[in-house]
């Protein structure tokens, strides 16, 4: 704390923190007496007045910041020391929390000249949310200045002064206003807002950070800092955030469709692709990647956003179409289509990148004969455990005879020749949700994990972490009723294909391969069930009986993991996980 | 002679548009001053900025205190805080007043020395604890900050880029000395490496000189013994011409030649009525750089 703030202070000096907030507040009562007494509308006249401090903080902060971001400057006294990035992060850290205390202190003022209004318009109720909405206010200036300071300073030198100011001036009261006019609402919830606001504050905060610091190494003529520089933790960190935070951020909004009764198969698609962006994200922000697919990237974070509004859209403003398989949630659709042309143009995207930056985001085809392989045997320990499943249900019913008919059956019923051909249509048009697991799980965590527990042991953790991921679709898609029993059925199954596929994969080297096997399973139940929506998916309930079923039908994919590569007695983790290096044309010329 | 290097670099390759530093050995002698001595552009300060670590990008093997590499230069502040660096250009935010720049160095750096700081810039007449800012300070001053800010850190090789060149004649000489004193603080184990163009006013302090032109090291040693393998030779006009073959550089005038010639060589000026006396260091560097420089050799005017 006292480092952040003695960073913060040399970079900024002290008149910058008494001289602005007593001007802004001077000319927040200001204008805010003045607005009041003209108008009679109490969200008028709150915009005007955040609009003004606004206009005021931000000629403060392009006078203090322009030092920092405007000019790529050579600090070289902060490359000098190891510290160096360091302070220059908890300066920026310790600007923005300045901006939120002192926004929130000044913008105290009016909102509290303006009680009595605010409680007759229903906006608040009481003095809590009174301070709740002074706070979701100062977060909201924060996130729009923010957001406007970057991208002025992605398009213009800060020295051009009075232009780049007019870009920051429209971008951040867009934005700013946007986020006012949304948060004064009558029967607004200040609370969630300070959350959201909170939420958007800092991750462009992040952003600005890493832009800054980029920034900082570009200044010493660096493309990329690949020597030295270690972003593993970072990384790490980015995927913990989209992987897993997001995933159960999301759950209160799922959970919110499931109580009105609506289809939440969105929220079950749309989760599939955070792995990967989560990866894509950390891939973006380090600086030892080499040249990498940046336009397949980047149409994964698209798609990943777009779900997310499509998930929160489809709780708040749900809409049906009819299809022909009856009514359907529109949100849901409208994603199964954009997972389509994302396939497509992921296919081509893929295709033309060349082979360097798919080595370096490890999506290269490699070994085709043992994938191909790996894919038939997964097959036939497929069909292997539907057998044995059906062999002891049958046992337990006392017609052992009549297994074989049984098990025919599964395959044989009228239709099923269309539910195949969907089976492989479908693979080149929605492989990319497979993918997008996949490469969180198997390309990303595997190798930390196994380097960090040991092969086994990090195999079967990640299956853990997998299972435990599927949590909310457990309790409200799978099984409602019974959710505990399918979050155990869904953790031996993860377990089992982590070991599995994480085996197929050590060997391999081709995410292709687990991401087939992963649409094989998922897709095998819509044959199995004879049934094209999701609903074959929704409303299980699973019997603790089933759980010992599940893991008999699962032991040899178990099995695996007393191969050599899993014992850890096979080609060293490094090797097994090493990037291949193509050596640039031009260097090979010189 | 023999020594200890402090920093040993092999095969260090940096690439800019219009030049290349290209260097395939240099080594910093342990417990000695050198001077990196060349042309304005001929790689003194990229160098210094790949030895200190300011600049990353660049191809090569380097060896601190006979044990570390470049990467633990980066990672382990061990290594990184017994090298004091100073740089040109904006080594400072231009907005930073004096103050903030003492706080800062004492922020960055784990071994910096508050009270001693105050010290030396008093000694030196610059003000340590000022409102006023870093970048209205005239260049001598700004300077002083700078040597003040390492000269205060607890560190066992100083990378120093033009300290010189903004400093009247009796503050070099202050700097002489101060680059004395710091080599006896412990003595044998500290070492200090210098850039400069302008040898004459630093060859009081400087025990090892490593010539570089063209982005190349072309002539490193002691100062004595480059002393003794250089001679300077006068001669008359008539043996001009025979001379010129033989020695290394030569400039004539109205009534005969002036030139430097290899020790070795002098054999073959036997014969001929020549003056042999040993030369100043700054005139083996001018040499020295005169033969490898690109520049146009010949008169100008």
């Amino acid at each position: 704390m006292k480092k952040l703030i003695k960073s913060y202070m040399c970079f900024s000096p002290l008149k910058y923190n008494i001289i602005f907030p007593i001007l802004e507040l001077v000319i927040g009562v200001g204008v805010g007496l003045f607005i009041g007494m003209l108008s009679d509308d109490i969200v008028v006249t709150t915009v005007a007045i955040v609009g003004v401090l606004m206009m005021a903080d931000m000629y403060g902060d392009f006078f203090v910041f322009q030092g920092l971001f405007s000019k790529e400057y050579e600090f070289g006294i902060l490359r000098n020391s190891l510290k160096g990035e360091g302070v220059l992060k908890l300066a920026i850290i310790g600007d923005q929390i300045r901006r939120v205390i002192l926004n929130f202190l000044v913008l105290l003022v009016p909102v509290l000249m303006f009680k009595s209004a605010l409680y007759e318009s229903g906006i608040v109720s009481n003095g809590a949310e009174v301070a709740a909405l002074a706070l979701c206010l100062a977060l909201a200036e924060v996130f729009a200045i923010t957001v406007g300071f970057m991208i002025t300073r992605m398009v213009y030198n800060f020295q051009d002064g009075i232009f780049a100011m007019m870009l920051v001036s429209i971008i951040s009261g867009g934005l700013l206003f946007g986020s006012v006019f949304a948060i004064l609402r009558p029967g607004t919830d200040p609370y969630l807002w300070i959350i959201v606001m909170a939420v958007l504050s800092f991750i462009v905060s992040f952003i600005m950070i890493e832009r800054a610091i980029s920034k900082f190494r570009l200044s010493f003529g660096e493309k990329k800092m690949g020597r030295f520089g270690d972003d593993s933790k970072k990384k790490l960190w980015i995927f913990i955030a989209v992987a897993f935070v997001l995933n159960y951020l999301m759950l209160p909004l799922m959970y919110m469709g499931v109580k009105n009764g609506q289809d939440t198969s969105v929220f079950v698609l749309v989760q599939m692709f955070y792995p990967a962006c989560a990866v894509v994200l950390g891939k973006l922000f380090s600086y030892n990647e080499g040249k990498l697919p940046k336009a397949f990237f980047i149409t994964i974070i698209v798609t990943t956003l777009l779900g997310v509004f499509a998930s929160a859209l489809s709780v708040f403003a749900p809409q049906t179409i009819e299809t022909a398989i009856g009514s359907a949630d529109l949100y849901y659709n409208l994603m199964t289509t954009v997972v389509i042309i994302v396939c497509i143009l992921s296919i081509v995207l893929l295709c033309v990148c060349g082979k360097e930056k798919r080595a370096n985001a490890g999506l290269r085809f490699k070994n085709p004969g043992k994938s191909l392989m790996f894919i038939l045997l997964y097959v036939a320990l497929f069909f292997g455990r539907l057998l044995v499943l059906t062999i002891v249900g049958c046992a337990q019913e006392g017609r052992i005879a009549d297994v074989f008919t049984e098990f025919v059956s599964m395959f044989t019923y009228d239709g099923v020749g269309i539910m195949w051909f969907n089976v492989f249509l479908n693979l080149p048009l929605t492989f990319v949700m497979f993918f997008g697991e996949e490469y969180g799980w198997r390309y990303y965590l595997q190798p930390i994990m196994q380097k960090k527990f040991g092969v086994a042991l990090g195999t079967i953790l990640l299956g853990i972490a997998w299972g435990v991921w599927h949590i909310g679709e457990d309790f409200m898609f799978y099984s409602t009723e019974t959710g505990v029993q399918m979050l155990c059925s869904q953790l031996v199954t993860c377990i089992s294909y982590a070991i599995f596929f994480g085996y197929a994969y050590m060997k391999t080297k081709n995410i292709w391969v687990v991401t087939v096997m992963h649409f094989f399973n998922n897709n095998m139940i819509m044959v199995l069930s004879g049934d094209l929506s999701t609903s074959s998916m929704q409303g299980a309930v699973v019997d603790w009986s089933m759980i010992p079923l599940a893991i008999i039908g699962f032991v040899v994919f178990w099995a695996f993991i007393f191969t050599p590569t899993m014992r850890g007695k096979g080609e060293p983790i490094e090797e097994v996980y090493k990037v291949e290096t193509f050596s640039a044309p031009e260097e090979a010329k010189s | 002679m023999e020594f200890k290097s402090c920093i040993h670099g092999e095969n260090i390759v940096k690439k800019y548009k219009n030049f290349e530093l290209n260097v395939p050995v240099v080594d910093i002698p342990q417990g000695f001053a050198t001077a990196l001595i060349g042309e304005n552009g001929a790689g003194k300060s990229t160098l210094l900025d790949i030895l200190a670590g300011i600049k990353l990008d660049y191809k090569g093997n380097l060896k601190f205190f006979d044990k570390f590499d470049d990467h633990d230069r980066e990672v382990n502040p061990e290594v990184k805080n017994r090298i004091g660096y100073e740089g040109t250009g904006n080594y400072y935010l231009p907005s930073w007043t004096i103050k903030q720049g003492r706080e800062i160095q004492s922020l960055l750096f784990d071994n910096f020395d508050e009270k001693k700081y105050i010290d030396i810039c008093n000694k030196l007449e610059v003000p340590a604890d000022d409102g006023k800012k870093i970048s209205d300070l005239s260049d001598g001053n700004n300077m002083k900050l700078k040597l003040a800010g390492v000269f205060a850190r607890k560190t066992d090789v100083l990378l120093l880029d033009e300290p010189a060149s903004p400093l009247d004649p009796l503050m070099r000489d202050k700097l002489c000395e101060m680059i004395r004193s710091y080599l006896l603080l412990d003595e044998g184990n500290k070492s200090v490496l210098f850039s400069t163009h302008n040898i004459a006013d630093m060859e009081a302090v400087t025990d090892y000189a490593i010539i570089v032109e063209n982005g190349n090291v072309v002539e490193s040693g002691f100062s004595e013994e480059l002393k003794e393998k250089y001679t300077v030779v006068k001669g008359d006009k008539k043996d001009e011409e025979a001379a010129s073959k033989v020695l290394y550089t030569i400039t004539s005038n109205n009534f005969g030649f002036e030139g430097m010639a290899l020790t070795k060589d002098l054999e073959a000026l036997k014969g001929l009525d020549v003056v042999t006396e040993m030369p100043t260091l700054s005139q083996v560097c001018v040499a020295v750089m005169k033969h490898n420089s690109k520049l146009y050799t010949g008169s100008i005017l």
